[in-house]
């Protein structure tokens, strides 16, 4: 079964906030992707390049896609999205790049990968689209950080709706809606938050 | 007709498969998709749009991220 829990995702992404000094409303993406790249880079003697790359195809089925090599990575989305959307698709291919670290965390099938995805009926523990789930959740976490929940709550208190929210932290809706209305996602944020700093996190 | 001259059923797969284990050389070392609505897509079809993905131009994105 997959290396990481969800639970761990959340950690990693937290971990990554702490090289982010400026935390804005919105997250910079520019920020989170500077961070990976910088951590990717250790024991590199090269610095790795992350390349995002807005490309314009009909994205009916694909909404965008990660290639990891060794000295660079290059992301590409399809600018048929809007920002909130376009800022989500980064961030979950950003996370792969901060979860799977490891040549065993590697998708080892590309065309199974697809089957599993179209399908939505994955092979038992299979880890390729197991890590699909985690990033979404990643996602979720770099663009709703824990550190910026306090300023949702907010917001809420205000009586602005998800929407309005979503606007302010350039997120799709459906995904504030998630963090701030499920209760299993809650649960899992608070365990992830109470969990101690100084425990070691799986990722970069 | 030989193997070799009959029509592939599945081109676009086949066009991925042969880009991938070309960039393989190159230090591909992991591929991901985010998909968008898959309801009656097929793995052909999907790649279809990966392809086109994959030979598209960038474009500059029109706000920053």
């Amino acid at each position: 079964m997959s290396h990481i829990r969800p639970v761990d995702v959340c950690l990693i992404v937290k971990d990554l906030f702490k090289d982010i000094n400026d935390q804005q409303i919105p997250v910079s993406v520019e920020n989170l992707v500077g961070v990976i790249s910088h951590r990717l880079s250790v024991n590199s003697e090269a610095p790795y390049r992350i390349e995002i790359k807005g490309k314009n195809w009909p994205a009916n089925q694909l909404a965008g896609m990660m290639f990891r090599y060794d000295d660079r990575a290059e992301i590409s989305y399809s600018v048929s999205f809007n920002r909130c959307w376009r800022r989500f698709i980064i961030c979950k291919e950003l996370t792969h790049l901060a979860i799977d670290t490891e040549e065993r965390h590697f998708t080892k099938n590309p065309i199974s990968l697809v089957q599993e995805l179209i399908n939505k009926v994955p092979a038992a523990c299979d880890d390729d689209v197991h890590s699909e789930y985690l990033a979404y959740i990643g996602a979720a976490e770099m663009l709703l950080p824990w550190s910026l929940r306090n300023k949702m709550q907010e917001m809420m208190d205000q009586k602005k709706s998800d929407l309005e929210i979503a606007n302010e932290f350039r997120a799709p809706e459906k995904v504030v809606n998630l963090v701030l209305r499920s209760e299993s996602y809650r649960r899992l944020s608070e365990e992830a938050n109470s969990a101690s700093d100084s425990s070691s996190s799986p990722g970069i | 007709m030989s193997n070799q001259e009959q029509k592939s059923k599945y081109p676009e797969t086949e066009r991925f498969q042969a880009w991938y284990e070309e960039q393989k050389t190159k230090g591909l070392r992991d591929v991901k998709f985010c998909p968008n609505n898959t309801e009656g897509a097929t793995v052909e079809s999907f790649f279809a749009e990966v392809n086109m993905a994959i030979n598209a131009e960038s474009v500059e994105a029109p706000h920053p991220l």
